[in-house]
């Protein structure tokens, strides 16, 4: 689904574009509603700190191609990957509030 | 990682850039048909890296699994405006060269040049003492008539008009155009009929040309040369 520029190729099949990982965190309903009282919430902001496997990969272009995604691993294993860490501060549209 | 070649902090930056404004064209498309849509405000990174030094730039090698005693990079990516890119670019007008498009330039005084933030032509006229004082490695009077060579690449002399006044005994030649005088250190050379002319005013819109005690016939060749590399002949009927 991510992989609709052939560069994308290079990264490594258990890795997402940074774009759709990204993507898919953002990606949230956002929005709570009690059917009962007819009460209704959002959510306003999110901060999203995790630890994610990354490959850089250089294209023939010279270019980066980034990979990442969630640990692809949870048990601990006496050869762990790398893990990098990203945070995200994401928040509702301005003009949507 | 099948590719895992070392990289450039400016490199992995404008593909991380790339890819976080996929997101927001994806979330600005969604915005349309959902009401209540979120944005990434800022994004700060953590990598565990391996820094390289060449002995000339900086790259980095991403650790690999089993690997011990990486360094860590923070990065951190904020979102700006259409209005603050505007205000912190810079913009080159059209008769300025880009140092990065003039081929006969090294790319070893283009990297010198850059490091220092130097990245056109102007910029270069603009700053030259202090360059000449930072970045002694570099051949001058060279790269200055690189400049002079490029500079009128991009903007050769355009002669719009030319007419004959007298002024007392003198007999003056008028021109006026456009990029006529782009280098004020070189002062403009004339010949009538193959005679030497003196050349009695120079801008870059406008050149006066004393014809002197030359008679004209009526079919003259004037020869001037704006600089070393606007040499410019024409044929002028009286």
């Amino acid at each position: 689904m991510y992989n609709e520029d052939p560069k994308y190729d290079l990264i490594d099949e258990a890795l997402a574009p940074v774009s759709g990982f990204v993507r898919d965190i953002v990606n949230i309903t956002g929005e709570m509603i009690d059917q009962e009282t007819g009460q209704r919430m959002f959510v306003e902001s999110m901060k999203v700190t995790t630890p994610i496997e990354m490959d850089v990969n250089i294209d023939d272009r010279g270019d980066a191609v980034l990979g990442s995604a969630p640990p692809t691993q949870t048990v601990e294993t006496s050869f762990m990957p790398v893990f990098h860490h990203i945070t995200l501060n994401i928040s509702i549209e301005e003009d949507e509030k | 990682m099948r590719n895992n070649k070392s990289w450039k902090l400016e490199t992995f930056i404008d593909s991380l850039t790339i890819e976080l404004d996929k997101v927001r064209e994806t979330l600005a498309v969604k915005a349309i048909n959902k009401p209540l849509t979120y944005s990434v405000k800022d994004v700060s990174l953590d990598l565990q890296i391996f820094p390289e030094f060449d002995g000339d730039d900086v790259t980095f090698l991403t650790a690999k699994p089993g690997q011990e005693g990486a360094s860590k990079v923070s990065l951190q990516l904020g979102s700006i405006t259409d209005r603050q890119v505007r205000e912190t670019s810079k913009t080159h007008n059209s008769e300025d060269v880009s140092i990065e498009s003039v081929e006969d330039i090294d790319d070893q005084t283009k990297k010198e040049l850059r490091k220092i933030g130097v990245t056109s032509i102007n910029d270069f006229k603009k700053t030259e003492p202090v360059v000449r004082n930072r970045v002694k490695n570099v051949n001058y009077q060279k790269l200055a008539n690189i400049i002079n060579k490029s500079r009128r690449g991009k903007n050769s002399p355009l002669i719009r008009n030319v007419s004959l006044s007298k002024s007392g005994d003198q007999t003056i030649l008028n021109l006026t155009g456009e990029h006529l005088v782009l280098n004020q250190e070189f002062k403009p050379v004339a010949k009538i009929n193959n005679n030497n002319v003196k050349v009695i005013e120079a801008s870059e819109r406008h050149v006066s040309i004393d014809v002197g005690g030359h008679e004209l016939s009526s079919s003259n060749e004037v020869m001037i040369a704006f600089d070393p590399y606007a040499i410019y002949t024409m044929n002028l009927k009286n």
